[in-house]
């Protein structure tokens, strides 16, 4: 147990230091491969993820350990880490994408998943110009060059 | 990407989605269905050539509720045709019990060439091409070939002929994992062009009386799960044991020690063997615990037999025999 009360600084874009339990930090999968090649710091800088984005990602890191390390129920904790990851991500669009930038970088792939699942969701049944709304999206092609494109899936879609 | 900063300050309601590199724009474009992802290249410039980039194809035509059976195998065939990444790493069609026949050589010949694992599920009549088959006992020579292809996993796959079945093998030359389960409307006799040299895991969940058609061609497997009649062993013994690392066998049948010794002892290099007895016909076959390395489900009074086959010789010396008692 020793090892799980060690504690590291991870330290955000904007200096600011969060103190968190070793086996919360290894979520960080960035962050497990340093201290195996013996990066023994204990404090360790994230230097491209701001205070905000890496707040929420130690919540859901250190959710994921505490709920890993109870033993027996698991259904049920199974279910109460679905519900925790069903409300952690429905955040506004931009805190959406940091989130998903910032879990690809610190490579934390439970939140990298959840978040492209979340966009996926989003973009499910819409139409082209419903998408482009939602994530602000400029159409850039001319009206000649968007038919071709148009043409092409048309052709696919009704043959 | 260092010099942007993953942060929510100073950030107006901008476009971040077009943004995101390639690998996760594909990876989202990965979770939704196929005519969905296709549908993002009208969004703008940046996602023109997204999907055609994707390395995982799924095509289920349960999600193209809009389609005839006809139209969905038919957008499956164009759609792979505008398809554009140099290697496509898996290529899943499902389709529905009422579908119309998928014809394999149809397929876009960019597919033959770049194909690595294919998955098929739910084929209700499955034409390897449209060449008819032969009369006779005779694959005959595949008119299309799956260059690259390595894996081939099909499920609840149903041959409009069995020489179509022998076709679509001889067609994969450097076939290493295959997985068939339930494969129906094969009940000839099996003749197969080739072996496969390059086939190192098989699992075959068919019927036991086709399996020892199968066991001629499947020399060079180490990795191989079956279902046999127990007077199967020997030829499973004389044909294809002698690469074996890891064996699952599920015997219908009893098998008898002596078989089974002839079997361990044509096995020089096999480090991993389970084995599982079905006495009832009707029962399908269920592995109870796949960490052990070898299982021996017999009843009370053959339990001492486990000790004799530790004794055995074996002709392997690092074959593991590992036996657990269940508790009841």
């Amino acid at each position: 147990m020793s090892e799980s009360n060690k504690k590291i600084s991870l330290i955000s874009s904007e200096g600011e230091a969060f103190e968190v339990s070793e086996a919360v930090a290894r979520e960080f999968e960035i962050v497990a491969h340093m201290l195996e090649d013996g990066c023994s710091g204990s404090s360790i800088p994230i230097t491209t993820v701001d205070s905000n984005i890496l707040g929420k990602v130690i919540e859901y890191c250190t959710k994921h350990v505490e709920v890993g390390n109870v033993e027996g129920n698991s259904e049920k904790a199974e279910k109460d880490l679905e519900e925790f990851d069903k409300r952690f991500i429905a955040v506004e669009m931009n805190t959406l994408f940091s989130l998903i930038l910032a879990a690809n970088y610190l490579n934390v792939k439970g939140l990298l998943n959840i978040g492209c699942q979340k966009v996926a969701d989003t973009i499910k049944d819409m139409k082209p110009e419903e998408v482009r709304s939602i994530f602000n999206i400029e159409n850039d092609y001319t009206p000649a060059e968007e038919e071709v494109v148009r043409k092409e899936n048309e052709w696919a879609f009704q043959p | 990407m260092s010099a942007v900063k993953l942060g929510t300050e100073d950030v107006t309601f901008s476009d971040m989605i077009s943004n995101l590199p390639d690998d996760l724009l594909i990876q989202i474009l990965s979770l939704v269905s196929i005519s969905e992802a296709m549908n993002t290249s009208l969004l703008s410039k940046r996602w023109e050539s997204l999907w055609k980039m994707m390395p995982v194809l799924k095509y289920v035509e349960k999600s193209c509720p809009t389609m005839t059976s006809q139209g969905f195998v038919e957008f499956c065939r164009r759609s792979l045709q505008l398809h554009e990444a140099p290697v496509l790493k898996a290529l899943t069609i499902k389709l529905q019990l009422q579908s119309v026949p998928l014809i394999l050589s149809s397929l876009p010949e960019t597919v033959f060439q770049k194909l690595v694992v294919l998955k098929l599920h739910m084929i209700r009549y499955l034409v390897f091409d449209d060449s008819p088959p032969r009369r006779y006992f005779s694959a005959g020579k595949p008119s299309v070939c799956f260059r690259s292809l390595k894996g081939l996993h099909l499920r609840s796959v149903s041959f409009c002929d069995e020489q179509y079945f022998c076709r679509l093998i001889s067609a994969c030359p450097l076939l290493e994992d295959v997985f068939f389960d339930t494969i129906k409307n094969i009940t000839g006799r099996l003749i197969f062009t080739k072996d496969m040299p390059n086939l190192v895991e098989a699992t075959l969940e068919v019927d036991p009386s086709q399996t020892s058609d199968f066991l001629r061609i499947l020399t060079s497997v180490e990795f191989l799960s079956i279902h046999l009649y127990a007077n199967e062993v020997l030829l499973l013994a004389d044909k294809i044991s002698q690469r074996l690392l890891r064996l699952e066998l599920c015997i219908y049948g009893k098998i008898s020690r002596n078989l089974l010794l002839h079997l361990l002892k044509h096995s020089p290099k096999l480090r991993v063997f389970k084995l599982q007895e079905i006495h009832e016909l009707l029962m399908g076959p269920a592995w109870t615990d796949p960490c052990q390395l070898a299982y021996f489900k017999k009843k009370k009074k053959e339990r001492l037999k486990i000790k004799e086959l530790k004794s055995m010789p074996k002709a392997s010396t690092s074959c593991l025999l590992v036996t657990r008692r269940r508790s009841s």
